[in-house]
């Protein structure tokens, strides 16, 4: 019996292993490598400071700025949020209403394409008319941009509950809401998530585009600005940021998911 | 004999994608208060449709199927039905699993908590209560469904080809099991299987069903005490006897051969 445990831990232990190594490790070379790769590629081709900026250039455009950017960081970080959490509040209602109506399915949902089908750069501008030039124009559009993919996903995934879920709901004669509570919605949650998370990734650009279109703080506004007088390097240091933000925003929402759906990895959506 | 389900006359046609299937043609069936009948048949029989009607899932095109007197309308609270899949909710441990339809029948929770407990000792799920649906084997997924169906202490238990999905050993354990299970917990189960051996080993009576229209076309009496087993002892002879006539039954020269398509 113990022999059987210590083997056990065993093959725990070699299987945390291998994914610590898979997990943190691999991309972490790949992100060395292709640093590397563009510190050679600016000492082979020369190129100027402030057309490409040296790894080095832009580590010490962050420091430089230490004071400066985690203010701005801040500022878009909020503003994502707030467009992401609005776009959930309405896009989970709204699915569910189309998932449970027709008439919602057939009127709200052609709508909703067309929406989504116009680019929302476009409307950045119209959107700084309505708003102003404070937080509200850059939460709209992250809310434009991540709202379509959560309420396809949610949608989807209540039309997709198991039929033999479906079927026991039915022989137990259960209501519609409770149907609803304790099968139909948590069954969707894999799904939901599926869309939380290409909605994340979108929320921040949607951030970027509103801040590039009239602000006077976050880091698209910085972007914006170093470009004006070709401090590439600070840029470069937004940019950095940025994607940081995006992939700290991604692996919390996984976080959210695994310890909400630890069943998902199992059967998957 | 008193008759619990009373199946009577009953047809059922589908239309599916513009042809017409002829699933039941006038079947008549009397089950009794704490039988056992096994409905044996290939696919596209119809058995499964006649489950569902009995369970209140589909009506019938023509006929009525009645429980305890009452003709059937919708799903009633003292029918239930295990799945071929177990069905259980992958968020909810076993025991909130079990519990579900107390929860959904707005019973007092507290109270079926030790009947719960109770049930999964029965199926030899002690201490898997706080265990997660898929930490489990797909024998004891259906173990834990079993429970749920018999949480609120049904009259009619319809079970629908509930060991398909496993193993040919752990159907087998699995049928013994039921025997066990059955005889502790007293009820009337109608058992759907493809099974012929399945059949013979767990019915009082089994209905051969032949399909295209589905219709019953013979019952067997199965006259032997349980526990039976399949291992050697003194059933071995008579089970092998009513298999072998089950087997005539479904592939004799007349019956109707299988064609491609199939109706369920």
């Amino acid at each position: 019996m113990s022999d059987i445990a210590e083997l056990e831990a065993l093959a725990a232990a070699r299987r945390r292993g291998r994914t610590v190594a898979a997990d943190w490790l691999l991309p972490l070379l790949t992100l060395v490598a292709l640093v590397g790769a563009w510190w050679l590629a600016k000492i082979v081709f020369g190129w100027e400071k402030f057309i490409v900026p040296s790894p080095a250039d832009v580590g010490d455009a962050l420091w430089q700025n230490r004071s400066l950017l985690p203010r701005q960081f801040w500022t878009t970080l909020v503003e994502t949020l707030q467009g992401f959490f609005l776009a959930i509040a309405v896009g989970v209602p709204l699915a569910v209403g189309i998932a449970y109506s027709r008439l919602l399915e057939r009127t709200i949902y052609p709508v909703l394409l067309a929406v989504n089908a116009v680019p929302k750069v476009a409307i950045a501008p119209i959107l700084v008319i309505w708003f102003g030039f404070g937080q509200w124009p850059k939460v709209v559009m992250v809310f434009l941009i991540s709202f379509f993919p959560i309420v396809l996903s949610t949608a989807t995934g209540l039309a997709a509950t198991p039929p033999e879920l479906v079927e026991l709901a039915r022989s137990l004669s259960a209501s519609r809401s409770q149907a609803f509570v304790k099968v139909r919605f948590p069954a969707a949650l894999p799904h939901v998530f599926v869309g939380l998370k290409v909605a994340i990734s979108l929320a921040v650009i949607g951030a970027v585009i509103g801040e590039f279109v009239g602000a006077s703080r976050g880091l698209g506004y910085i972007i914006i600005a170093s470009g004006g007088n070709a401090n590439t390097s600070l840029a470069f240091a937004a940019i950095v940021l940025l994607a940081a933000m995006s992939i700290g925003l991604f692996y919390a929402i996984v976080a959210v998911e695994r310890m909400l759906i630890p069943w998902a990895r199992y059967e998957g959506p | 004999m008193d008759a619990l389900i009373r199946v009577d006359g009953v047809s059922q046609v589908f239309g599916l994608r513009g042809d017409v299937v002829h699933a039941l043609d006038d079947v008549n069936l009397e089950i009794a208060t704490n039988e056992f009948v096994t409905l044996v048949g290939r696919s596209g029989c119809g058995k499964s449709t006649l489950l569902r009607l009995i369970a209140g899932l589909i009506p019938a095109t023509r006929g009525e199927v009645s429980i305890a007197g009452e003709p059937v309308a919708g799903p009633r609270r003292d029918v239930s039905i295990v799945f071929q899949s177990p069905a259980l909710l992958p968020w909810r441990n076993v025991i909130e699993n079990v519990l579900l339809p107390v929860e959904v029948m707005k019973l007092d929770k507290r109270k079926y908590r030790k009947v719960a407990t109770e049930l999964l000792e029965l199926v030899g799920l002690e201490g898997f209560e706080r265990r997660k649906p898929y930490e489990l084997s797909g024998g004891m997924q259906q173990r834990a469904a079993l429970c749920r169906s018999l949480i609120q202490n049904p009259k009619v238990l319809l079970m629908d080809e509930p060991f398909a999905a496993l193993d040919a050993l752990t159907r087998e354990e699995l049928s013994l099991e039921l025997q066990r299970i059955f005889s502790e917990h007293k009820t009337t189960i109608v058992f759907v299987t493809h099974s012929i051996t399945e059949a013979v080993l767990l019915a009082d009576r089994v209905a051969v069903m032949t399909p295209r229209p589905g219709r019953i076309a013979e019952i067997v009496r199965v006259d032997l005490a349980r526990p039976r087993s399949l291992g050697e002892g003194a059933h071995a002879a008579e089970l092998n006897h009513a298999t072998a006539h089950l087997h005539e039954l479904l592939f004799a020269p007349t019956a109707p051969v299988e064609t491609d398509r199939a109706a369920t």
